[in-house]
């Protein structure tokens, strides 16, 4: 088919497989770095089990290789991720350049791997082979984009805490990109063994991982078939360079270097940026569809689903909140006012999970506080949140930062995606129905295919509140959901949280635009410096003296001045 | 409906997966082309159509030292050559980047599109195991002017070389140096992790146990290192008559420097990689003392070698060394095995190459065997007042 160009195109695909081991850490935005490590492992553990005559006559025997060295990437990758895993960012990234050296170090001076000599092995990997592996990559990629699985790659990408504070087990999804890193950057050492025919400890060296870095980051890690654009951009522009007749040599990396640089300057998600206007834009579903099924009860109104005890939280010397004693009882709206510093957020940080408490104790929905165990089990029971400063997922539409809210009831669609089972298709359905239903009751169906840069500041405020929505929230918290709105839109919110408690969510917010929380509350808590000062039925309290002189002031609150403290 | 389509898709995948892993067993290409053969014999050939030549060197990035060399001294002699007339040759020459998948592609493009007689280079041993590979089973015969590692004509029959390999070269300096210096007690420091040095350092040990020279410094470094003073220390402590190094270029330079900077007198005796007027100008006085084993010398009186050296330096504007010596003769001697029987075609010019006879190049006579193995004796020198002299 491609006479005389087939060694030119399965170098493609090489690339694109090894793009593939990097695109899977960067799509759960992990910057890591050991892949040639995980190749080189899997490399030379291969030449131990691969066959060297055909299998049955005519099969290629890399066709062992290729679990084998899957499953040895994977090992390592998950034993290199155990320690390593803890790192973010940077330090992540030379945790594991620091693993792909000492790989090198130990291959070079071992002996059954002939050192810096290398091996020779038959050439078993031929084009059909290189690429039915590409395609069988892309497909599993393909089928994770629009999982839930893959919305949790995404979500831990955006936004670590948020994507916890929805049900995502972070640590989990981080150690899964890793680890199917590891097993593809595996493929890619069998693959490059047989396919070359000889490898050496110095193939596998950082130059390697660079390479593959830049193929991922050129063709995009936000589309499934990024890896194999990139690879076919390195390949071919030195290619149409030689067919345009400019001479090798110093020109052709210069050139190569800048369209790298254009690429990125200008094309921010890598060359798919290029076919993502070809992306089909989900419709709404049918108005008359009747309201997603299997969601559980909330619980009976006037249950308790919350009790603090004695719930401290000190940062050093500093007590940011000291001996809380709170209970929280289904269906109830209770707001929790407080001056800047009082400890508010600190609280319901404490209670959605993100912060352990340093004294007292306390139990959400079945769930203790506990310095162990992530936030997201917090948000698996059933407690949703906001975030005082909006952590939305910016590189997500609309609809899927509220299909991310799901994620703790929904079941995991990927494997059943592969197989194209049908169940697996309604199960994204109901996400669907379940995401489309939240962003209706807030108003923002109309936007939902925006990015969450382009909404107003209260309408970001709405979407954040419809993606906690979306994890049928026992208790939702919510902080300072009216910031930054107009009285018009604090009033909307008002009911939208009114017509919550009528659901039967259990509502917890905190708000400084107090003639909201007047107006909305059925219990409200007063925080001053780390303690409660007051309790109780939201007009009793806003008339206690101790609230008005710590907290309100020393005017008459009737005055309609301290609407906004 | 949706399932049954996609599980046939499925099917079908199946279906070329179980195809497609299938190993291929293509045959070498035999076919001849009767216009690539031409009449008379010897120097009264004359063949009317072009003959393609294919060469890939490292042209760019690590291994360019040595690519830009061979490329220069190849055009001269294809120069040359089709000035000499009866054969026309096209040079095709092509850049791998020093990297494995360029020279592979590279081999590709050579034997498939431009469909060439045959194929010099690669500029490393390191790809040629892959390279040579494919050459062998498309039936293109290949000369390495430059890939002196163990086991390179082994891999077919297709495969020859002209590049003296290492082990022979040093198995030569090792005894003239003993013989000048009379060497006793050496020093053996070595790139561990490069395969040409880590090749050659098993043919120093071998050469050594076989003169009966005691090693009492045995140490290792890494190919990007810089700093030797931990090695050369334990040099220091010990009296040793010459300090035998397998290195690449680019940390010769500074191990050199280093030794002589910390007050280390012995002679240091390389192999091949030390065969660079670059490396002497780069090494400046340093360079003093320094012993060589090569397939090349400038100061050697072989045929030629005096034309060639002036050709060169006045069409490049720079000395050649050995890599530029190699290439030139590599086209010679595929040219000596076309005119044998006047014939370019693939089959003809592998079944010549492996029949030269004390061919008189400017390397020296030289005779390449059935099994592409090169025979040529190796030049040892000396830099003495910045200039090899023959040992």
């Amino acid at each position: 088919m491609f006479a005389g160009y087939e060694t030119l195109i399965t170098t493609i695909a090489l690339g694109a497989i090894l793009a593939y081991s990097f695109h899977v850490v960067l799509m759960a935005g992990q910057l890591s770095l050991g892949q040639a490590g995980f190749a080189s492992l899997a490399a030379y553990v291969a030449t131990l089990v691969v066959p060297t005559e055909p299998l049955f006559g005519s099969l290629s025997p890399v066709i062992v290789g290729l679990p084998v060295g899957a499953a040895v990437g994977a090992a390592a990758a998950f034993l290199v991720g155990m320690p390593v895993l803890r790192l973010r960012g940077v330090f992540l990234a030379i945790g594991t350049i620091a693993f792909g050296e000492m790989v090198r170090v130990f291959m070079n001076n071992a002996e059954w791997t002939n050192g810096a000599l290398g091996m020779r092995v038959e050439k078993w990997v031929t084009f059909d082979f290189a690429w039915i592996v590409v395609a069988v990559l892309a497909y599993l990629f393909w089928r994770l984009g629009p999982s839930r699985t893959g919305r949790a790659f995404a979500a831990v990408r955006e936004d670590e805490l948020a994507a916890s504070s929805m049900g995502v087990n972070v640590v989990r999804t981080r150690m899964l990109s890793f680890t199917a890193s590891g097993a593809i950057a595996g493929v890619y050492g069998v693959m490059f063994a047989y396919f070359y025919g000889r490898i050496t400890p110095a193939t596998f060296d950082f130059g390697l991982t660079v390479d593959g870095l830049i193929t991922a980051v050129l063709g995009g890690y936000l589309v499934f078939f990024g890896p194999i654009l990139g690879s076919g951009f390195l390949t071919a522009v030195p290619e149409i360079q030689d067919a345009v007749g400019l001479e090798a040599g110093w020109i052709h990396p210069l050139v190569t270097g800048l369209l790298l640089l254009a690429v990125i300057l200008f094309l921010p998600g890598g060359l798919s940026t290029i076919f993502n206007r070809l992306r089909r834009v989900p419709a709404a579903p049918d108005p008359g569809r009747t309201p997603p099924d299997g969601l559980d009860p909330l619980p009976d109104r006037g249950t308790e689903i919350a009790r603090l005890r004695g719930l401290g939280k000190a940062y050093g010397a500093v007590q940011a909140v000291r001996d809380i004693d709170l209970e929280i009882r289904s269906g109830e709206v209770l707001g929790v006012i407080g001056p800047n510093g009082a400890g508010k957020t600190t609280l319901v940080n404490m209670i959605s999970g993100l912060e352990a408490p340093t004294s007292g104790e306390g139990e959400v929905l079945g769930v203790r506080l506990a310095a162990t165990g992530g936030a997201h089990r917090f948000a698996q029971a059933g407690v949703s949140r906001t975030f005082q400063h909006s952590k939305l997922f910016d590189r997500l539409t609309v609809l899927d930062n509220v299909l991310v809210g799901t994620h703790a009831v929904s079941k995991s669609t990927y494997l059943r995606r592969l197989l194209w089972l049908p169940s697996a298709r309604r199960d994204e359905r109901r996400a669907l129905a379940l995401a489309w239903a939240q962003l209706e009751r807030v108003g923002l169906a109309d936007r939902a295919n925006l990015r969450p840069g382009a909404l107003s500041y209260g309408d970001q405020r709405r979407l954040e509140i419809a993606r906690a929505l979306a994890a049928h929230p026992t208790l939702l918290i919510l902080d300072e959901p009216a910031a930054g709105m107009n009285h018009v839109e604090a009033a909307e919110l008002s009911g939208l949280i009114r017509g919550l408690a009528e659901d039967g969510v259990t509502v917890l917010f905190i708000e400084h635009n107090v003639k909201m929380v007047l107006d909305t509350c059925t219990r409200l808590v007063v925080l001053n410096f780390g303690e409660v000062i007051a309790e109780g039925d939201p007009s009793e309290v806003a008339a206690d003296p101790a609230v008005v002189e710590a907290y309100l002031g020393t005017e008459d609150i009737e005055d309609g001045e301290v609407e906004h403290v | 409906m949706r399932l049954k389509t996609s599980s046939g898709a499925a099917l079908a995948a199946a279906a070329l997966l179980a195809t497609a892993a299938c190993v291929s067993e293509t045959g070498a290409d035999t076919t001849s082309d009767s216009a690539l053969s031409g009449a008379g014999a010897g120097e009264e050939c004359t063949i009317d159509e072009t003959v393609k030549l294919g060469a890939v060197f490292s042209l760019t990035e690590a291994a360019a030292f040595a690519g830009e060399y061979q490329k220069q001294g190849l055009e001269l002699a294809v120069e040359e050559l089709n000035a000499a007339g009866g054969i026309q040759y096209e040079l095709i020459l092509e850049d791998d980047g020093t990297t494995l998948d360029g020279s592979t592609v590279a081999f590709e493009k050579l034997i498939n599109r431009d469909e060439v007689s045959a194929i010099i280079g690669p500029t490393l041993s390191g790809m040629a195991f892959s390279t040579y590979t494919d050459a062998q089973s498309a039936g293109v015969p290949a000369l390495g002017v430059s890939t002196t590692a163990e086991g390179i004509p082994e891999i077919g029959d297709y495969i020859f070389r002209a590049s003296v390999p290492e082990q022979v070269a040093l198995a030569a300096s090792i005894p003239a140096a003993k013989a000048t210096l009379d060497m006793q007690k050496v020093a053996v420091l070595h790139d561990s992790a490069d395969e040409f040095t880590a090749s050659a350092y098993n043919t120093i040990t071998d050469e050594l146990r076989d003169q009966n020279i005691e090693i009492v410094v045995d140490e290792s470094f890494g190919t990007t290192d810089t700093d030797f003073s931990a090695q050369l220390g334990k040099v220091l402590e010990e009296e040793v008559d010459a300090v035998i190094l397998s290195a690449l270029p680019g940390a010769t330079v500074p191990l050199v420097k280093q030794a002589r900077d910390l007050g280390i007198t012995a002679p240091i005796v390389g192999g091949n990689a030390f065969n660079s007027p670059v490396l002497v100008g780069a090494l400046g006085d340093a360079a003093e003392g320094l012993i060589v084993g090569g397939a090349w010398s400038a100061a050697s009186e072989t045929t030629g070698n005096a034309e060639f050296i002036s050709a060169f330096t006045a069409k490049y504007d720079r000395e050649p060394d050995q890599f530029a010596a190699q290439a030139y003769t590599g086209a010679y001697l595929i040219d000596q095995a076309i005119r044998a029987d006047c014939d370019a075609n693939r089959e003809s010019i592998k079944d010549n190459l492996g029949q030269i006879l004390e061919f008189d190049s400017i390397l020296g006579p030289i005779s390449i065997d059935e099994g592409g193995e090169v025979t040529q004796t190796p030049v040892v020198q000396i830099i003495r007042d910045g200039a090899f002299t023959i040992l």
